[in-house]
């Protein structure tokens, strides 16, 4: 029986068998693989959320973001806003003197006290600016910045304060506003990462 | 299906879309909300916030006030 179409032997069939299911386990492996790359780069993915450094003190740039702020969460965005330097010392309720460093309170007494206290970037005029700006806000029935802080905390924004900037200007949590969660850079980051927005005002 | 109205007129942008999504937060889905504003961006602003949450806009008149009519998504 040698006419070239020789019969497939017991032999090949088993050698068939191991090979497909070595294919099987390869298949697996890879499909293994896939899923898991799949998960990683759904990891990696912002999601809908935004972040706000607010390094400024200035009356105008914390309403520039605190409009932000509140917009993006009435559209469903999960909103942090990172106050450091500048825009922490804006976000003092009351002034202490005590306890401190004599640096620390002469820092106590020259940065504004409180949201209301703040200056304007441009045309501050000795504090005739944000008076200003205040009066044709109230007239245009735009709401002050501290009712907007308390709109953001209404709308669930979260607020951190940025502990390096509390060390240096030598705050403590109670003297800053309510509310305010403490963080670093990495709690920063991580929320960054995430997020399809990330400003810095 | 209930129909709530909501007096927008006079307020800055963002604070329509505040109220609105307070409002919308309380409705059910199927009701329609009948908003009325004067902030000029509202026409384009609540196209973008409808998209977004995926209520449906009814319509939208602009004359003296900008008037809108949304469904809110099931």
């Amino acid at each position: 029986m040698m006419d070239g179409t020789q019969q497939p032997s017991a032999m090949d069939f088993a050698k068939a068998a191991t090979n497909s299911s070595t294919d099987f386990q390869a298949m697996l492996e890879r499909l293994h693989k896939c899923q898991q790359s799949v998960d990683d780069l759904q990891k990696m993915i912002p999601e809908d959320n935004m972040t706000i450094v607010v390094f400024s003190g200035d009356m105008d740039k914390l309403i520039a973001a605190l409009f932000l702020a509140t917009g993006a969460a009435s559209m469903g965005c999960q909103v942090s806003m990172y106050y450091t330097f500048w825009g922490l010392s804006a976000l003092r309720k009351k002034t202490v003197y005590r306890h401190k460093t004599l640096l620390h309170r002469m820092l106590a007494w020259m940065l504004p006290a409180g949201v209301t206290r703040l200056k304007t970037s441009k045309m501050n005029f000795a504090g005739i600016g944000p008076r200003l700006f205040n009066h044709l806000m109230k007239k245009q029935q735009v709401p002050d910045l501290k009712q907007m802080l308390e709109l953001a905390g209404e709308l669930g924004i979260e607020m951190t304060a940025c502990t390096t900037a509390m060390q240096i200007m030598g705050f403590e949590q109670d003297e800053l506003i309510d509310g305010l969660a403490v963080g670093g850079v990495a709690t920063y980051l991580q929320n960054a990462s995430k997020a399809r927005v990330n400003l810095f005002i | 299906m209930n129909t709530i109205e909501l007096d927008c007129v006079g307020l800055c942008c963002p604070m329509p879309l505040v109220r609105i999504k307070r409002a919308m937060d309380e409705m059910n889905p199927g009701d329609c909300l009948k908003v009325t504003a004067t902030d000029p961006a509202f026409e384009a602003d609540i196209k973008a916030w409808s998209e977004k949450f995926g209520h449906v806009i009814l319509s939208i008149t602009v004359q003296e006030n900008i008037k809108a009519v949304l469904q809110k998504a099931a």
